[in-house]
């Protein structure tokens, strides 16, 4: 098996897989950007949420038409600046089109942000004992920009997504770190997210005390990855557990402006979260800044729902043949 | 969606992404746009490609709004990849117009002016008219910069030479602007009268020795009055009122010669001084929806004939459109002062068209194609041959109707 596949949509869609974006007319929209969908089959029923942002990235991902502040900068607008990201439920028709489309409505329970990154960011989609949820991190509780998973119940009236509650999740003790991101949230256990990879970190929150534990710690295993961090949701696939992560280089250019690329990996677990294995490198559509946090299954399809340079969402669709080759490898 | 599908077989082909960011941008979706023409500027060793994606990127941006700041830094790109290429310094100079940032405006037209080639050969074309916009450009920010007489200088040159050019939008622009600041100063004007130039006037009046000075711009309130021999107790319709004193053509007549009429003014501002400085009364309202019958009927209750009819509002469509809803089978007008901008009249129609309307009604055109100078006429000057004294014509000059009448030429010695 090759340690660095490349191309994975079009390994996809070689394969008989499809690809398609994501889109919403603007005028539908808040902000310029959907990115990061995250996707959901509730009985057949395919639910996409968008993260729709306020910014732009513009990124000269070969340092060739660097923008004046370096070659990867968030653009908001020149009156405002903050970072806002809404999020947009859609139900996607079979051909994966989107039908109906609702920004999710936050009003009950926003409060007045107090940091610049506003909103509920990379949520992931999950459906727990009959209650939708988007699970992100927020960012704008603390005026130091401390991060936390937060779990917002959503409901779907009319075709009008409400968040009807909203709960910040502690990270197990020690509490102390400045930034919980990318829990990958189980959809079938309620509650549960794979807080790390290796050595891979399960984590149990309790609505009732409000707190949250560690229920599986496993040992850190020697591979050949940079830090593996979150993706997807974790999905049950074949009796085992399955979800895509992500490793990030995050480097500077030779005038020392910020820069980053992101590359992927699927990740396999038995059922008590021991990490069998990953598959090699890839990336979705050769882009520097490329970010998934939806899978689910759906027929005889895996579908993986990424987010391109930020600006963009798309739709895969790949076979599990192609998805079983990179995980099942000998 | 065949440019998804080109694109994830050929991910590093600036062509294939610049496709992609097109039809990202055909459907509006300018931030998806922006990625892939980014991409292909990024990927291609073509200065021409960069230099175009780049452009369309400024254009994403803009569409976006409130991004002034990277608009500017990818045009500047842009320029600096082909400093001989117009498209950028265009949109540079339209970006710099919107902040009000004359001066930036004013630098980069002179500088597009002087070195730009001529349009760039582009896959897809952007929205550049052509070299003449700079001139245009220039043109507007010099007015800003303190620079009013260059930039009357380059509103004559476009009006003289490049009109056959213009799109219809640059047309629009220059015939609003002309209207708005005139091609000449104040200072380049015709004099008005005084006292003074008495002995110098080639047609008086009865007590023309009273008045101190007249106020019209091209001395309307002379000819009116000279039509008349100096009548008193006159009457005016005046459509397109202004100040009440500054190219005013009816404070003469009510101030000295005691006329009564009524003014119509759509600026409110204007109207106020009006009426702070004029006995007469002024109306605010929109000259092209006045029922003119009922207007008349209301301030010249008695009478059908009115002296005087001032017609001059803008553009020259307006005024032609004014001009045909006056009850003329109802009312006759001893002289009317119809201002048609023949030069700045970018359809070169209304003129003639109010011409033939004017013969039909009985109308005798006495000065046609009035200007301050030998090459703007404005306005032309009618009489009803019923209502004045014929042989007041007589000394007149019989001057041709495609000619300029330069109107000091024309009334002085």
């Amino acid at each position: 098996m090759i340690s660095d596949l490349g191309n994975f949509s079009k390994k996809v869609i070689r394969e008989g897989g499809i690809i398609t974006p994501l889109l919403v007319h603007p005028t539908n929209t808040i902000g310029p950007s959907l990115m990061n969908p995250s996707i959901l089959n509730i009985d057949g029923k395919l639910l996409v949420n968008l993260r729709n942002v306020n910014y732009v990235l513009y990124h000269a991902e070969d340092g060739v038409n660097e923008h004046v502040w370096g070659p990867l900068c968030y653009l908001h607008t020149e009156q405002n600046a903050v970072l806002a990201t809404h999020n947009i439920l859609c139900y996607l028709d079979n051909n994966f089109s989107i039908i109906d489309s609702s920004i999710v409505d936050t009003t009950q329970l926003d409060q007045k942000p107090l940091w610049e990154f506003i909103g509920l960011e990379d949520a992931r989609l999950v459906y727990w004992n009959n209650k939708l949820f988007l699970s992100g991190v927020r960012r704008d509780t603390t005026t130091n920009g401390q991060g936390r998973i937060e779990l917002s119940e959503v409901i779907i009236e009319n075709n009008i997504a409400k968040e009807i509650s909203r709960q910040r999740l502690p990270a197990p003790l020690p509490n102390n770190s400045y930034c919980e991101k990318n829990w990958m949230p189980i959809v079938d256990r309620p509650y549960e997210y794979v807080k790390w990879t290796n050595p891979t970190e399960v984590v149990r929150y309790n609505p009732i005390t409000q707190t949250t534990e560690t229920i599986v710690s496993t040992k850190f295993q020697p591979l050949n990855t940079r830090d593996l961090r979150g993706g997807s949701q974790v999905i049950p696939y074949k009796n085992h557990y399955l979800a895509v992560l992500h490793e990030v280089d995050l480097f500077r250019s030779e005038a020392g402006r910020k820069n980053a690329t992101y590359r992927h990996r699927f990740a396999l677990w038995d059922n008590d979260f021991n990490l069998l294995r990953v598959s090699p490198l890839f990336d979705f559509m050769e882009g520097k800044i490329e970010f998934a946090c939806g899978m689910t299954e759906y027929n005889d399809q895996i579908l993986i729902t990424f987010g391109f340079q930020d600006n963009i969402a798309y739709l895969l669709a790949a076979n599990k043949s192609t998805i079983d080759e990179m995980i099942f490898y000998e | 969606m065949n440019e998804l599908y080109n694109y994830i077989n050929n991910p590093n082909d600036p062509i294939v992404n610049f496709n992609l960011g097109l039809f990202y941008e055909h459907q509006e979706h300018y931030s998806p746009a922006s990625t892939f023409y980014l991409r292909a500027a990024e990927k291609t060793d073509s200065l021409d490609l960069r230099y175009e994606v780049l452009i369309r990127t400024f254009s994403c941006y803009n569409s976006l709004g409130n991004r002034n700041h990277t608009c500017e830094s990818l045009l500047k790109q842009a320029i600096c990849l082909c400093p001989k290429k117009p498209e950028a310094y265009y949109f540079l100079t339209k970006l710099y117009e919107l902040k009000s940032d004359w001066l930036n405006m004013y630098t980069y037209s002179n500088i597009a002016l002087d070195i730009c080639l001529d349009s760039s050969s582009f896959i897809h074309p952007v929205n550049y008219p052509g070299s003449y916009a700079f001139l245009f450009q220039k043109a507007a920010s010099a007015w800003w910069v303190g620079k009013p007489f260059e930039s009357r200088q380059i509103l004559r040159l476009l009006l003289d030479n490049y009109l056959d050019k213009l799109d219809n939008y640059y047309k629009g622009l220059l015939e609003s602007n002309i209207a708005k600041i005139g091609l000449l100063a104040e200072k380049d004007s015709v004099k008005p009268y005084t006292k003074n130039s008495l002995n110098k006037v080639k047609y008086k009046f009865n007590s023309m020795e009273t008045i101190d000075k007249n106020f019209s711009q091209v001395y309307q309130d002379l000819f009116t009055l000279y039509v008349l021999n100096g009548k008193l107790n006159g009457s005016y319709l005046e459509i397109g009122s202004s100040d009440p004193y500054k190219n005013n053509n009816t404070a003469l007549l009510e101030n000295k010669f005691a006329w009564t009429g009524i003014g119509l003014e759509y600026d409110e501002q204007m109207v106020q001084t009006y009426k702070k400085h004029r006995k007469n009364p002024v109306l605010c309202v929109d000259a092209l929806i006045v029922d003119y019958e009922k207007l008349l009927q209301k301030y010249f209750p008695y009478q059908n004939t009115i002296d005087y009819l001032q017609l001059d509002i803008d553009p020259p469509k307006n005024t032609y459109e004014v001009l045909l809803s006056i009850p003329f089978d109802k009312y006759r007008f001893a002289v009317i002062t119809y201002e048609h901008d023949y030069y700045i009249d970018m359809t070169k129609s209304y003129r003639d068209k109010a011409r033939e309307y004017l013969y039909n009604l009985g109308y005798k055109l006495i000065i046609p194609n009035v200007s301050p100078d030998d090459r703007s006429p404005f306005e032309d000057w009618w009489i009803h041959p019923d209502c004045v004294d014929l042989s007041k014509l007589q000394d007149l000059p019989n001057i041709e109707k495609t000619t300029t009448s330069n109107i000091e030429t024309v009334l002085f010695n």
